[in-house]
Formats: structure tokens, sequence, C-alpha cells
């Protein structure tokens, strides 16, 4: 932990024994990082350079002799082109079978079916030729789109080279002086650019994931609303398996044929939404259910007969990408209220006079915290992503009850998780209820009282004030105090202060009026920096029998005292 | 071994808000720095996150390898120095060598009190923070 502590706060590493060993494990640490990383990028970075080398090759004319889907041996990516094509160089005859330096095998059928559908047999097409070997010729020079992957292997470099550089870099202030400089940690990296930056990130990778896991496929299966209904039948139908870093990853392949167009086609693409799965009796499941002979419907785009889906029936597995819908919406709420943070103030300070005197308005209109609109809002977003997330494993119990194979360790495991969502479901009753209540609309005058000054409060309803049955109103300062805790970040508020302001049971005294006290002045003026405060609100609470009792909070600033106040 | 000093006029420690905290900053560097800076800052520290904002700083450029300059702040109104449950703000000046080669602080409390203003907690949240689930009645 101490040594953790150094390195957020800049101080020297290595003061004592225990931190010279943790600097070393550090440094053994970040250098695998770094050595992992640049191992893949160089790997990346050659790879992407010769595809992109076939771009300089010279071009040839060739005839393309046979041309297919063929499979690869590979369950992961079974399919792939194939086409034969002959060339000459030199006035040698020449075959290839290359169509691009890149990996164009694909678990879609469609996928190698459109490239080999791209150069037919006995068409006449141009190959590129290798300068360094005629022997090799591919048919197309393709954009090195492996190059991306280096945006993957560059995180671990930047991981591995920046955790070298915190634990080795230079440090100014603990050369030639015991003290420790405080003040070199100032604007460093506040609350709100750590906020901005995973914003941005959460909505960059929440963006694309959604649009990849949730508009697509969901746009997919608007679209197919209109296709045509095709008989269909199964050639082939088997359970794929491949290896992968969390153990065997299995997939159903099925594979049909159709007439469309005038012309017979084969696909396996199943529904627009196809993912693999540890469970091997699911897709055991599907594969007997399309077993191969049978004949099926499929559903066929009239504008584009290649294109089809056996199932284009809404399925919940489509929700899942609410999941990055989760982390979209985490990440703009984060952007939003970084750009709400304001920076560090100093109260009523401009630099060349004492701004504690400084003027302020004779009265202000509070606003509340956060509204009953609002409020409605924030509990339905909420209640929404939880729920849509559960609904799809409960769906799962259902399922396995229905078909009378229970999974009761998912069944119990849920349990808590559904409780929360009908929590929150209830949550958005209560907050819609919330809304007909009676507002509270108060005025303090002056608009930024003073430590030990006079605060006169005004206060009005609108709506049915009647149903109030007893008003409290409680002006209260308290600490608010923000800091991180792993990768949570947690807010701790404890009260100072607090006086009553308002209590009564009188329906005349409810509907309007008027209450004044003295802020105390020992305490603590407003304040505010990025992750410390200390705040002054009223809190208002009017109890509605047999209803959502009216609660909000007003925040309003109190200063300090005025220099005069100060002098003898 | 460098030596940094700040000396305040009166040995003063304590300071109202708008007072000016004035004095004198000493130097011995055992070799030239290229500037020297004196920061008056205030920096919290408890549960929150540190934060730490410098009100006003001076800088003295190619101070050679030694010498002294006074020096005047007007401090601002507040914050004040305090101490909560949570929180504890205090203010400080401090003499740093740039590119940073030693530093050297001065704590001062800056409030209308002798002392620190001391937060005493009631023991609970705000209430508008207090989730209830029911009507509350007394």
């Amino acid at each position: 932990m101490a040594l953790k502590l150094d390195i957020e706060r800049g101080g020297p590493i290595g003061a004592s024994g225990d931190s010279a060993a943790g600097k070393g494990c550090l440094t053994l640490f970040f250098m695998v990082f770094l050595g992992m990383g640049l191992a893949a990028t160089a790997a990346v970075g050659f790879q992407a350079a010769r595809e992109a080398a076939v771009w300089l090759w010279p071009k040839t004319p060739c005839l393309v002799r046979a041309s297919g889907v063929d499979t690869t041996g590979d369950d992961a990516a079974p399919y792939q082109p194939t086409i034969c094509f002959e060339y000459t160089v030199d006035g040698r005859s020449r075959e290839g079978r290359t169509v691009s330096r890149g990996d164009l095998s694909s678990s879609i059928y469609d996928d190698a079916r459109r490239i080999a559908d791209r150069f037919p047999a006995g068409s006449r097409t141009a190959c590129r030729i290798n300068p360094e070997d005629p022997n090799e010729a591919v048919l197309e020079a393709r954009p090195p789109f492996i190059a991306f992957a280096a945006l993957l292997t560059l995180i671990f470099v930047a991981v591995g080279a920046g955790g070298l550089w915190m634990v080795w870099r230079p440090r100014r202030d603990d050369q030639g002086s015991a003290t420790r400089s405080i003040s070199q940690r100032a604007g460093g990296v506040s609350g709100a650019k750590v906020e901005l930056v995973v914003g941005l990130i959460f909505t960059a990778v929440g963006g694309v994931l959604t649009v990849l896991l949730l508009v697509i496929p969901l746009a997919r299966l608007a679209l197919a609303a209109n296709w045509v209904e095709t008989p269909a039948e199964v050639i082939s139908s088997t359970v794929r398996s491949w290896s992968t870093d969390d153990g065997t990853s299995h997939r159903a392949d099925v594979l049909y044929t159709y007439e469309a167009g005038g012309r017979s086609w084969m696909s396996n693409r199943r529904s627009f939404f196809s993912l693999s799965s540890s469970d091997v009796d699911d897709c055991r499941d599907i594969v007997e259910r399309y077993h191969e002979g049978r004949s099926v419907s499929c559903w066929v785009d009239p504008d584009d007969p290649s294109a089809s889906v056996l199932d284009r029936a809404f399925r919940p597995v489509y929700l899942i990408g609410l999941f990055p819908l989760v982390f979209l919406i985490v990440g703009l709420a984060l952007l939003a209220h970084s750009r709400r943070r304001r920076p560090s103030t100093i109260p009523g300070d401009p630099p060349t006079s004492f701004g504690g005197d400084t003027e302020v308005a004779a009265e202000v209109t509070l606003e509340p915290a956060s509204g009953p609109v609002a409020k409605v809002i924030a509990m339905t977003v909420a209640a929404l992503l939880w729920n849509g997330i559960v609904s799809i494993f409960v769906w799962q119990v259902v399922e396995g009850f229905r078909n009378g194979s229970p999974e009761w360790f998912l069944t119990l495991f849920m349990i808590p998780f559904v409780l929360v969502g009908v929590a929150l479901i209830g949550g958005v009753l209560y907050a819609v209820l919330g809304v007909a209540n009676p507002r509270p609309r108060l005025v303090i005058a002056p608009s930024s009282p003073r430590l030990g000054g006079r605060l006169r409060l005004s206060w009005t309803f609108s709506g049915a004030v009647g149903r109030i049955e007893r008003l409290t109103m409680t002006l209260e300062g308290y600490e608010k105090a923000t800091y991180r805790r792993g990768t949570d970040t947690t807010t701790d508020r404890d009260v100072f202060a607090s006086t009553t302001l308002v209590d009564t049971a009188s329906e005349w005294e409810i509907a309007n009026g008027t209450a004044e006290t003295d802020i105390p002045v020992d305490t603590m003026h407003s304040f505010r920096s990025d992750n410390n405060a200390v705040v002054w609100s009223i809190h208002v609470h009017g109890e509605v029998p047999r209803w959502p009792d009216v609660i909000e909070a007003f925040t309003l600033e109190v200063r300090p005292l005025s220099r005069r106040e100060l002098l003898p | 071994m460098s030596e940094l000093r700040i000396d305040l006029d009166g040995n003063r420690s304590h300071f109202l808000p708008g007072d000016d905290v004035a004095g004198r900053v000493v130097w011995r560097l055992t070799e030239p720095s290229e500037a020297l800076e004196l920061r008056l800052f205030w920096h919290t520290s408890g549960k929150g996150t540190e934060d730490v904002v410098i009100a006003r700083s001076h800088r003295f450029d190619a101070p050679g390898t030694y010498g002294e300059q006074e020096f005047r702040f007007r401090l601002p109104a507040g914050p004040y120095s305090f101490s909560g449950t949570l929180i504890t703000l205090a203010w400080s000046l401090e003499l740093v060598s740039l590119p940073g080669e030693g530093t050297e602080r001065v704590d001062i409390v800056v409030a209308p009190t002798p002392v620190e203003v001391r937060l005493q907690s009631l023991g609970r949240p705000p209430k508008s923070e207090i989730i209830r689930i029911g009507p509350v009645r007394r």
C-alpha cells in the first residue's frame, strides 16, 4: 500500500528496503508488458508491411480457371474463397491460387462466397506479380487492415513504457532537500480530467460496440421484415469447436441452399446475431433442429438474392447489445459531468483586492439539486438498463423451466438481481407519483449570506399544497469528500451544522411563509475544489399521507466573513 | 547541501483572511538554479483525494548560488484553514528551486480564529442523502 501511495503522489520510491524490492518487481512487471507489446507490435507491423507491399507489385493479365468456396479445416473460420488463375511471366505460363496476402478465411460462408463471386471462372482480370518471385501472384491488393491490431498491441507498449517511466522518472523534489514539495502537485491530474479521459474511452468503446452489437443487428432485423420467404434445404449441419484463451468455444454451423434470382445460392446465416457459445449442448440442439437434408424456409432479400437468413424473429440474444449501451451511457454521463465541474476556486478572489467584501444580489431564487422530473428520468433509465440486462438471463431461466430442464444454479443466482430490478420499478412508480406533488419555491436574502450573517428565507408552493400534512425545512452544512477506492469513486458526506428553519403542521403556514436564522459564525463557509467541498443546503421535507413525500434540497453559497468583520 | 529558508516577519504563523503575508527568502545553493519560486497555496488532506491550489506565486529568475529577497502576498478571503471529520485544509508557503533541486515549506493558519476552524460532526449524512423506504413519521 505504501508503495502504491508513493507512485500516485509522485513521491520517491526506494526510500526503504521494501520499496526498493517493490521497484524491482514493478520494473520486471512493466518490462514484461513492454516486451510483449513490442513483440506483438513488430509482428503486426511485419504482416501489415507484407500486405501493403503488394500495392507496389506490377500488374499482368490473368485468366480465372476455377472459382468457389472451400473449407479450411479450422473450425473458428471454416470457409475461404478458392480461386485458381493462370498468368504469364517471361513467356512462361504459371498458376496462382492466392487472392490476397491477408487472411480471407471466415466463419460466415457469405463472406467467402462474395469474394469468389467477384472472380467467376472463365473471366479475365489482372493479377499482381511479386517482382522478386514471379511464382507468387495475388488477385487483389487490399488495404493492410491488420495494422489496426497495433492499436491493441500499443496499449501493452504504453502500459509497459508508462509504468517504467513512473517507476524510474527523476523527481524534482527529492534531491538535496528533506522536504517534499506539495505545491508541485497543483494542477495535476484533476478529477475532471480523469472523468474526461475515462468518459471518452467508455463513449468510444461503448459507442462502437453498441453499433456493432445492437444497432446493426436490429437494423438488419427490421429490414428483413420485407424479405421473401423461400424454400431451402439444409445440406450440412455440424458443431464447430475451437480452443480459445477461456476454454473451448462452439458454434452450430448450418449450411443451406436455396434458389433465388435464377440461380442457386448457399449460406450459413441463421440469424443476424450469431455468437459462439461455451455450451456445446445448445449447439447440438440447433444442429438436431436443422439436420442435414431437412427442408426449411429461409428469408431472401428481393433486391439482393445472395442475402438470406434462416430465422428473422426477434430473440432475447439481440439484447446482449444492451451491455455496451450501458458503457456508452456511463461514458456520456462522465463527459457531461466533467464539463459541469468547475475548476477549484478561491471564493471572491480577484487577485488585486480582498474578495470577501464584494457586493452580492439582494435576493435569489434557489434551484433544487434535482427536480421530480429528473428523478423520474434517472430512475427510468436505471430501471430499463438493469431490467433489460437481467431479462436476458431471466429468459434463459424461464426457457429452462419450459423445456423441463431448469437451471437451478442460474435461478438462485438471479434472485437478488431480479429483486433489485423490482425495487427499481417500484422506484420509478414512486418517482412518478412524486411528480404530482406540490413544488416548493425558495427565495433567500441575501443571495450569498456570510458566516455569522442573517439568512431570510421565504417560500411558496405550487400545486396541491393542501396535501402536505407537515413541513420541515432545515439548513445544513456538510463536508463532502470524493475519493477513489480501486476502480470505484466514492463520495462521503458528514454534517457539521444543522438548524431547523421551519417545522409546522399549520396549513396556512405550509402554503407560504418566511423564516430567519443566523449562519453559525464559528463554522466554515462554502468551498469547493475538485475532490473536496463544504456545502450549505436547505432541505425541504413535506409529509404527504399515503403518497410519496416532498423531498428536495437547495444549495446556497455561504461567504466568508468580510474584512471589516474580521478586524477588531 | 543546498539551503532554502523562508523567514516570516515577526515569526507569525497565524493570519486573518486579507492579511499580508510578508517576509524574506534566503538561499544558498551548491549549483546555480534556473529560478526560485515562492508559492502561497492551500491543500487538502483526509478522506478525499488531495486537492492543491496555488493562490499566489512569485518567481526569482537567475538567483545565483546565494542571495535573499523580501516578499509580500495578500491573502484571499478564503478558504479558511479548517479541520473536519472528512477534510483538513491547510495553507503553506513553499520555496522551490527550479527545475527542482530543493524545497522549503512553512505552514500557516489562515482563519478568523487563532487556530484553524474545527468542524464538529453531527454523526450523520445530510438529510437529502438519507434513503427512505416509505414515509417518515415522527
